[in-house]
């Protein structure tokens, strides 16, 4: 509730030509608008750039049908900047759409009767002229539009949409590439499914062959039809696959494809490549009540650059004398290698770019102020890798720059990787380059319960893949053994990137509950529980929750 | 439950099977036409993409259009440098849907959509402006909307938190009287339904008389629905939406036509019948203040706008020159014309109707909005009156808050012209 004053009477259908007179239109700029409000009206016009109204106080009461006309944003950004308050009878759509857009008060009050210098106290469901004493029943707005007003207007409420990767807006029925890959992939996978399904989640599945068994007898782990058909989906849920060194893979090929030069290549890797997937992220959190946590109030975002770095796979066994050559007339450094032959060392090479550095940056920041984190530390060792994380961390600065509400520090790898097992609780959102990130993904993982939980997300600007960490395990393939949370976590974090934040939420919510009370917990856990019976006692927690239940977050 | 043709389009473009009136939809957007105010889109756009990470996209540079109408040619180094800010986009950008300031291809927004055949029944079409509804004559859901709405469209390709209106049903049955036009029967809804009759509301036109009116007078319909509040008008597409497709428009795909189900649910149905219907002109300074000529026959006028989205077509000015030829424009009387596109400007110079015109003492402009928003040209003096085409007259319209703007169709303007004072087609003069 706050008390204004009525400081201008209008009349009805007051159009947006009174407000914004039309010669002003060049003038676009928030900033600038005000100085032209209500530029015909000379009295008005005047004591509003004369500062003579009340500061945030001011209602302009208005008839029906206010702001009519033209679609022009100024007519509403004008008032804005003076801090007006409208009260109208009712308000023409676009006008009350710019306003909620912009976040413009306009309080809809179809009987409302009040004077110039009235005093008005404006609750959520009324009016109070406090001059005459009389109420007067205000017209709520539509809840669709509240969430955008609540969301601080349509550029925080779209920038929020695009934050959680969709693009594409919400749709009735989603379209998921279905990967479960080889050995325990399919039965996590499944165990996933049956919680999509019971919370109501609408999508296809179309399935996509990844893994050992299509290298085996396809010569490819990722077959161009698996490209395909990720070009056509809103994302991917993979689970796992297996793989091993060259020579054995070549060994496990179908008669027919042996010593055609076949050479296999991690499929994960390449949709990583193909698909310009740049975040690797990392969620940590310990669940309260699972027995695998290193201390409770763990909760780490990992955000690992994917796509460049030492998994360039720019390598050289045995060097070139050609590129020795060279290095030794660059680099002073390459001296004690130079006289080497080229079989007797060998060279992989450091990637970093500016673009890649400053994008998962970018990334990592954008996700703390959503989820209102408060420190991004980035993870390097720039004191003695100068030149590859000496740039990483300076893009990082750079993009720290920009969200000045979060703190922002860095540290050695090595260094972190001691901090984080003395005081994990003092870290919040971490951001690195591909070997570090991946290097502190794992331990971060295994403070908080291990394999088990431990989930990721592939994420590009068009396409994300979303998997449990853990490989194939194949000695337990088949047995119903296995803890399928990792997978049932990577499904909710793709529910999110879709937009889709409240089923997310509900997800999360049922895991922790089934951690919590500890009755159901594979073998993992110290229990005995099969994959299935994990699964269900998730479809059970999600379908006592209560309604519209979050679970607790940083800074929430 | 049947749906009208709003309710229709929405539902197929937010993927549903139904929609209802109240339910809020978030439409897949087949066209975002933006004009001059496309540089504040700009902005808004840039705001939305900053500090998220990731590089500004538009999320699909062919189903973009721009067009510059408002300030053409600029009228100070404010506008020109918004254009210049709007090229320079719709150039990194790819936009193809570009129409500059140019004499073969330029115009107004409205205008060039139609006859570049951008707009197809059952689209949905978003536009910074708010007599975007114009293009319900083609049996599109089309709405305006402010610049941020736009910047968001631009972002994430759908319209957010979209309100499914309740629609409106007009039928109008018989034929126009002699000189009477669609500009005078959607003055005639005005005024019955007031200027917020039809707010949040959307309004689908029926009846022989709809049947029998070319494209163009739909789109005066259509684009004046906007005055009584409507979120859109519409007229279900017919053989003449296709043949004005095709031949007009030069579209050689298939077009397919839609209709409201039978049993569609009506908000309320008005019904008219043509042969009562005479001429009108909307008074100061609201467009719902409708009176017949015959009630202000008289009234002396200083400056005719023949023009704008509403009548700036070439059937409107093939009847002023009807009018004109051969006669003069009253003394103290200044007649501005604006075709509504370089299309139709060089079409009427080629039949002969601008050199009639411009005989008869009338100024030819370029293509554009002109005068109608009180931007630049014919800015009007205190005191002063105009009678025009165009679609508004609040106060303040036409550049001076101490002037006046009656509206009225082609042909009573054209008879005015001639007298100076608001004089009824076909009276002897």
């Amino acid at each position: 509730m706050s008390t204004k004053q009525v400081v201008l009477k209008l009349g009805d259908d007051v159009s947006t030509d009174v407000i914004y007179p039309g010669r002003f239109m060049a003038t676009i700029l928030p900033a600038e608008t005000p100085q032209h409000a209500f530029a015909d009206d000379t009295d008005f016009h005047s004591r509003l750039t004369g500062g003579m109204i009340p500061k945030e106080r001011a209602v302009i009461l208005a008839g029906n049908n206010f702001g009519c006309g033209s679609s022009r944003e100024q007519a509403v950004s004008c008032l804005q900047g003076h801090k007006l308050t409208v009260v109208a009878k009712s308000v023409a759509r676009i006008f009350l759409k710019n306003a909620i857009n912009l976040g413009l008060p306009v309080v809809i009050c179809p009987t409302i009767g009040a004077n110039d210098g009235d005093d008005l106290d404006i609750h959520e469901t009324k009016v109070v002229n406090v001059s005459t004493g009389r109420e007067y029943a205000t017209q709520p707005l539509p809840e669709a539009q509240k969430a955008i007003m609540e969301a601080g207007g349509l550029i925080a409420f779209t920038r929020d949409r695009l934050m959680k990767g969709s693009a594409k807006p919400r749709r009735s029925k989603y379209r998921i590439g279905w990967l479960p890959g080889d050995g325990i992939g399919t039965e996590v996978c499944d165990a996933a499914r049956r919680v999509l399904d019971a919370i109501g989640f609408e999508a296809e599945y179309p399935h996509g062959d990844i893994g050992w068994e299509c290298w085996r007898a396809e010569g490819d782990a990722l077959p161009e039809r698996t490209i395909e058909l990720l070009k056509n989906v809103d994302a991917a849920l993979f689970g796992a696959i297996t793989s091993k060194p060259v020579k054995a893979a070549e060994a496990e090929l179908s008669p027919g494809l042996k010593g055609k030069g076949l050479v296999y290549r991690s499929p994960i890797v390449r949709m990583r490549q193909l698909f310009d997937l740049y975040v690797c992220l990392r969620p940590c959190k310990a669940y309260p009540g699972n027995p695998g946590n290193y201390k409770d109030g763990i909760d780490l975002t990992v955000f690992r650059e994917n796509t460049e770095d030492l998994y360039a796979g720019v390598e050289f066994s045995p060097v070139p004398d050609e590129l020795s050559t060279v290095l030794a007339k660059h680099s002073k450094n390459f001296a004690p290698f130079k006289d080497l032959s080229g079989d007797a060392y060998a060279i992989s090479c450091k990637i970093n770019t500016k673009k890649g550095s400053e994008r998962i940056a970018r990334a990592a920041f954008a996700h703390a102020r959503m989820h209102k984190r408060k420190k991004v530390t980035a993870v390097d060792k720039a004191n003695v890798v100068r030149a590859t994380d000496g740039l990483f961390l300076e893009m990082a600065q750079a993009v720290a720059k920009e969200y000045p509400e979060i703190v922002f520090d860095n540290a050695n790898i090595d260094a972190i990787c001691m901090w984080l097992l003395k005081n994990p609780l003092n870290f919040d959102v971490l951001v690195a380059p591909n070997l570090y990130g991946d290097i502190i993904s794992d331990l971060c993982a295994q403070m908080v319960g291990g394999l088990g939980f431990a989930c990721s997300g592939n994420i590009g600007e068009r396409l994300a893949v979303f998997e449990p960490t853990h490989g194939s395990a194949p000695k337990y393939a088949g047995m119903n053994k296995v803890n399928p949370i990792a997978t049932i976590l990577a499904a909710k974090m793709m529910l999110e990137w879709l937009g889709e934040t409240q089923k997310a939420a509900d997800i999360e919510g049922a895991v922790a509950k089934v951690i919590r009370e500890g009755v159901v917990r594979t073998y993992d856990m110290g229990g005995a529980a099969p994959t299935t019976d994990m699964a269900e006692a998730v479809v059970r927690a999600l379908a006592e929750r209560p309604r519209g239940q979050q679970p607790c977050r940083k800074g929430s | 439950m049947g749906m009208t043709l709003a309710e229709k389009i929405l539902a197929r473009a937010s993927g549903r099977s139904s929609v209802k009136p109240g339910d809020v939809v978030e439409p897949q957007v087949d066209l975002a036409m933006s004009h001059e105010n496309a540089a504040l889109v700009i902005n808004q756009f840039h705001e939305i993409w900053k500090g998220t990470g990731k590089e500004a996209r538009v999320w699909d540079p062919e189903r973009i259009a721009i067009i510059f109408d408002h300030r053409v040619p600029a009228e100070s180094a404010k506008t020109a440098t918004n254009q210049k800010t709007v090229r320079e986009f719709v150039k990194a950008k790819g936009i193809q849907k570009f129409h500059d300031i140019r004499g073969d291809r330029g115009g107004i927004c409205h205008q060039v959509l139609a006859e570049s055949g951008y707009v197809r029944p059952g689209y949905v079409v978003a536009g910074t402006d708010s007599h975007t509804t114009t293009h319900g004559a083609f049996g599109a859901f089309a709405w305006g909307i402010g610049a941020t709405e736009m910047a968001s469209v631009w972002a994430l390709g759908a319209a957010l938190a979209v309100e499914v209106p309740s629609t409106i049903k007009v039928t109008v049955r018989g034929s126009f009287l002699d000189y009477v036009s669609p500009k005078d029967l959607i003055l005639f809804i005005i005024k019955l339904l007031t200027a917020e009759g039809a707010n949040f509301k959307a309004l689908e036109f029926h009846g022989e008389a709809i049947r029998a009116m070319p494209t163009s007078g739909r789109m005066v319909l259509c684009n004046m629905a906007a005055e009584a509040g409507a979120t859109v008008g519409l007229v279900p597409p017919d053989e003449e939406t296709t043949a004005y497709l095709h031949d007009t428009a030069k579209v050689s795909e298939r077009i397919d036509l839609l209709s409201p189900d039978a049993d569609a649910v009506y908000d309320r149905t008005i019904e008219i019948d043509l042969s009562e219907l005479t001429f009108q002109v909307s008074c100061p300074h609201s467009v719902d203040a409708v009176k017949c000529v015959g009630d202000i026959e008289g009234k002396a006028i200083h400056q005719i706008v023949l023009g704008s989205c509403t009548n700036g077509r070439l059937d409107d000015i093939a009847v002023a020159a009807g009018i004109l030829r051969g006669k003069r424009v009253a003394d103290g009387v200044r007649m501005l014309v604006f075709p509504a596109s370089a299309k139709v400007y060089q079409e009427a110079m080629e039949r002969g109707y601008l050199g009639i015109l411009a005989k008869a003492g009338a100024v030819v402009m370029n293509p554009g909005c002109g005068p109608c928003l009180g931007v630049h040209q014919g800015a009007l003096g205190d005191g002063e009156v105009a009678l025009s085409t165009t679609n508004r007259n609040f106060k303040g319209r036409m550049g001076n808050p101490n002037s006046e703007v009656y509206l009225c169709s082609p042909a009573v303007a054209a008879a005015s012209a001639i007298t100076g004072v608001i004089t009824m087609p076909g009276r002897k003069v």
